[in-house]
C-alpha cells in the first residue's frame, strides 16, 4: 500500500498579503509506503499539520491529487470518502479531542464501532477490544477505562488519542504532534507503539517538534516555508 | 457504545443544558397544549350550551333582573333563589306568537345538617316543559316520580342511592351528561318535588323570603315562539304588558357568551404564539451559544470518519428527544392542571367548560408533540448543519 501525494499545494487568500495568496503548502509531491514510519519536522507555520491534514482526507488540496493505493481521495463524496477515512485512516489530531460523553474505553473504541464494526466489542473477546485494554495497559491508564475525558490529564488525552488511532489497526496512521504533552518516559512508549505499527505493515507519518522521533523513524522530511525537504 | 446511541449519551453527559432546553419545551408544549384543551373545552360547552336551550325567551321577576348576573342563573346553573306568581304562566302563554311556555321553580340546598349536598335544585313541569327534558332523556327514558330526582354528572352521589335536601330523603334516579356548567352540581326533579322541598325548609324555621305560597310560585319561565313569530316582540311585548317580569332573549345570552369566548379565543391564541416564538428564538441561541463549544467534538468525530450527514443527524436526534421529552412532560403538566381544575377555570373565565372526547384530547397531544419537534428542529437547524460542515482542519488547529 503506497500514500501518495502529487503536486498538492495549499494557499489562502490574506488581505496583509495584498490580492496574493499565501501559500501554506506549496506544489510538492509526497509518498510513503506500508510498514515504514515517516517523521516529519520543521518550524511552527512550516506547513506540516497542513500537509498531514491534505494526506489524512481533513482538508482538500487546492492543486495536485492524494492517492491511497493509485485511487484519488478527493474525489469522492463526503459520505464515501468519511467512511473511507474511518475504514482506513487512523488519525491522532493535535489538541484535546476526545468525546466528552463517552467514557476512555468507549472513545477508544467509537472509531470501531462507528459504522457497527465489531458490534459485540464492548461485549464480549473482540481483538479491538483486546487492543484497546492492551495500550491502555502500556500507557499505564489500564484503571482509567470507566473514566470520562474530563477527568483526564493532558498527557492522558494525549495518549488516549494514540490509543483510539491504534485500537483499530488502520492501514494508515498519521499523529500530529503526538507526544506534545508527554513526559520523557511516556513519550517513549507512544513511539515505540508507533514503530509497532509500522513494523505490522502500516504507513505511519508523524508530524513533531521532537528530535528524539527521527530515531524511530524510516524517513524523515523537513518542511521549511511551505516546501518540502528530505533530511534522509 | 452505538454511534445512534451517542445523542442519548450527549444529552445525558450535559444535564444543564438538556435541562434548560427540555424545560423551554415544556413551556412551549404547556401552553399549546393546555390552551388549546382549555379552548375546546370552551368551545365545548357552550356548544352544549347551545344545543340544550331550546327556549327563544325567558322570563324571569323584574327585580331579579337586576340583583343578578340571570346569565349565570339560566345558563351556567349558579346557585340563586327566586320567584313570581304562578298565574304569570297564562298571561304568557296568552301572547301572541308564543307556541311553548313552561316553568321552573329553583331553590338552592344548604351545605348544612340538613341536607346532604349543598346544590341548586331545579324543579320543571314534565308536562309542559321542552328545555330540560330534551336533554335528560339522553341520559334517563323514563318519568321522573314524586321524590326522585336527577343529579348532574359532577354532583358525588350513586345512583339509586338517597340524598337528603332539609330532612327530606330524595331517590337518585340517574345521572345527566356533563355540561361543562354548574348546572353539572345542579339536582333535578319535578316542579312539585322542589315546593314539598321548599316546604320542608320553611317547616324547619329557614326563611326562603317567598312571595305567596309555594304551590302558587315558580321561578322563570322558558318560552319558544311559533315559527315566523319574532321573538323580539314576543319579548317586548311581555316587558310591556305583563307587570314585574323581565323577559331576556336568549340569543343575547348566548352572544354575550359566544363574545366572551371570542375574547378568550383571542388572548389564548395570542399567548400560544408569543409564547412559541419566544421558545422558538431561546432554542436558536442556546443551540447558536453551544455551536461554539461543540465544534472541536464534532470536528473529531468528523477526523473519525464521521460524515456531515451523520452529525446533522445527532444535532436533530438529540433535538427530536428533547423535544419529545419536553412536549410530553408539558402535556402531562397541563393535564394535571386543567382537568382537576376545570371548576375552578370556569369559575375565573366565567365560561362553559366542558371536556372533549378522549380521541380528541389524544389528536391534541399528538399535534402538540410533532409542533414541538417541528419547532426545536427548525430551531437547531443552523446549528445542525453548521456543525455537520465544520472545518475540520481549521478547527483542529485553534487551541
Amino acid at each position: 500500500m503506497e500514500l501518495c501525494a502529487q503536486q498538492i499545494a495549499k494557499w489562502y487568500h490574506r488581505r496583509s498579503d495584498g490580492a496574493n495568496r499565501f501559500f501554506a503548502v506549496k506544489e510538492m509531491s509526497f509518498s510513503a509506503c506500508s510498514g515504514t514510519l515517516t517523521v516529519l519536522t520543521g518550524r511552527s507555520g512550516s506547513g506540516k499539520t497542513t500537509l498531514l491534514h491534505m494526506l489524512g482526507t481533513l482538508l482538500r488540496p487546492d492543486q495536485g491529487k492524494v492517492l491511497l493505493d493509485g485511487r484519488d481521495l478527493y474525489s469522492m463524496d463526503d459520505r464515501e470518502l468519511s467512511r473511507f477515512r474511518n475504514s482506513r485512516y487512523g488519525i491522532i489530531p493535535q489538541g484535546y479531542t476526545a468525546v466528552r460523553s463517552l467514557t476512555v474505553l468507549e472513545n477508544i473504541l467509537l472509531p470501531v464501532k462507528m459504522y457497527g464494526r465489531g458490534k459485540d466489542v464492548l461485549s464480549g473477546p473482540d481483538p479491538a477490544k483486546q487492543e484497546a485494554q492492551r495500550l491502555l495497559l502500556r500507557f499505564g491508564m489500564a484503571d482509567l477505562s470507566d473514566e470520562y475525558p474530563d477527568r483526564l490529564s493532558g498527557g492522558e488525552q494525549r495518549r488516549l488519542a494514540v490509543a483510539r488511532a491504534l485500537a483499530g489497526k488502520p492501514p494508515v496512521i498519521l499523529a500530529d504532534e503526538p507526544t506534545g504533552d508527554l513526559d520523557d518516559e511516556n513519550t517513549a512508549c507512544v513511539m515505540e507503539e508507533l514503530r509497532k505499527a509500522a513494523d505490522e505493515g502500516a504507513i505511519v507519518v508523524v508530524v513533531t517538534h521532537e528530535n528524539d522521533a527521527l530515531s524511530y523513524a524510516d524517513y524523515s522530511w523537513r518542511m521549511n516555508a511551505g516546501y518540502l525537504a528530505a533530511e534522509n | 457504545m452505538d454511534f445512534r446511541k451517542l445523542p442519548i449519551r450527549n444529552l445525558v453527559r450535559r444535564p444543564g443544558r438538556t435541562a434548560t432546553l427540555v424545560l423551554l419545551v415544556l413551556l412551549l408544549s404547556f401552553t399549546m397544549f393546555g390552551g388549546a384543551l382549555t379552548l375546546l373545552s370552551i368551545r365545548g360547552g357552550t356548544k352544549s350550551l347551545e344545543g340544550r336551550l331550546g327556549a327563544d325567551v325567558i322570563v324571569v321577576p323584574s327585580e331579579m333582573a337586576s340583583k343578578v348576573n340571570l346569565d349565570n342563573v339560566l345558563l351556567m346553573g349558579t346557585t340563586g333563589s327566586y320567584y313570581m306568581k304562578a298565574d304569570i304562566l297564562d298571561q304568557i302563554r296568552a301572547v301572541e306568537g308564543v307556541e311553548k311556555a313552561s316553568a321552573q321553580l329553583f331553590m338552592a340546598s344548604l351545605r348544612a345538617s340538613c341536607c346532604s349536598v349543598a346544590v341548586q335544585v331545579i324543579g320543571f313541569d314534565p308536562e309542559e316543559d321542552f328545555t330540560v327534558q330534551p336533554w335528560i332523556t339522553r341520559s334517563f327514558k323514563r318519568g321522573l316520580g314524586d321524590m326522585e330526582v336527577l343529579v348532574g354528572s359532577r354532583v358525588s352521589t350513586e345512583v339509586g342511592g338517597n340524598i337528603r335536601i332539609y330532612e327530606k330523603d330524595c331517590r337518585v334516579a340517574g345521572r345527566l351528561e356533563s355540561t361543562g356548567t354548574q348546572m353539572d352540581t345542579a339536582v333535578y326533579a319535578t316542579i312539585d318535588t322542589v315546593r314539598t322541598l321548599i316546604k320542608a325548609a320553611e317547616d324547619l324555621g329557614h326563611d326562603l323570603k317567598l312571595p305567596g305560597d309555594p304551590s302558587e310560585l315558580v321561578s322563570a319561565v322558558y318560552v319558544k315562539v311559533s315559527d315566523g313569530a319574532s321573538a323580539d316582540n314576543a319579548a317586548g311585548y311581555i316587558n310591556g304588558h305583563i307587570r314585574r317580569t323581565e323577559a331576556i332573549r336568549t340569543k343575547n345570552m348566548l352572544t354575550d357568551v359566544s363574545d366572551s369566548m371570542a375574547g378568550v379565543s383571542f388572548v389564548m391564541t395570542i399567548l400560544i404564539a408569543a409564547v412559541w416564538l419566544l421558545v422558538f428564538f431561546l432554542i436558536l441561541i442556546a443551540f447558536l451559544m453551544i455551536l461554539r463549544e461543540r465544534k472541536k467534538e464534532f470536528a473529531s468525530l468528523r477526523v473519525l470518519g464521521a460524515s456531515s450527514g451523520m452529525l446533522s443527524s445527532m444535532v436533530f436526534r438529540e433535538t427530536a428527544i428533547i423535544s419529545f421529552t419536553g412536549g410530553l412532560a408539558g402535556i402531562a403538566l397541563a393535564c394535571l392542571i386543567v382537568f382537576p381544575f376545570s371548576a375552578l377555570i370556569e369559575k375565573m373565565l366565567d365560561l362553559p367548560f366542558l371536556r372533549p372526547a378522549a380521541g380528541t384530547i389524544a389528536g391534541l397531544a399528538v399535534g402538540t408533540l410533532v409542533m414541538c419537534m417541528i419547532t426545536g428542529i427548525i430551531a437547531s437547524a443552523w446549528s445542525a448543519y453548521k456543525l455537520g460542515h465544520v472545518d475540520v482542519s481549521m478547527i483542529l488547529r485553534e487551541e
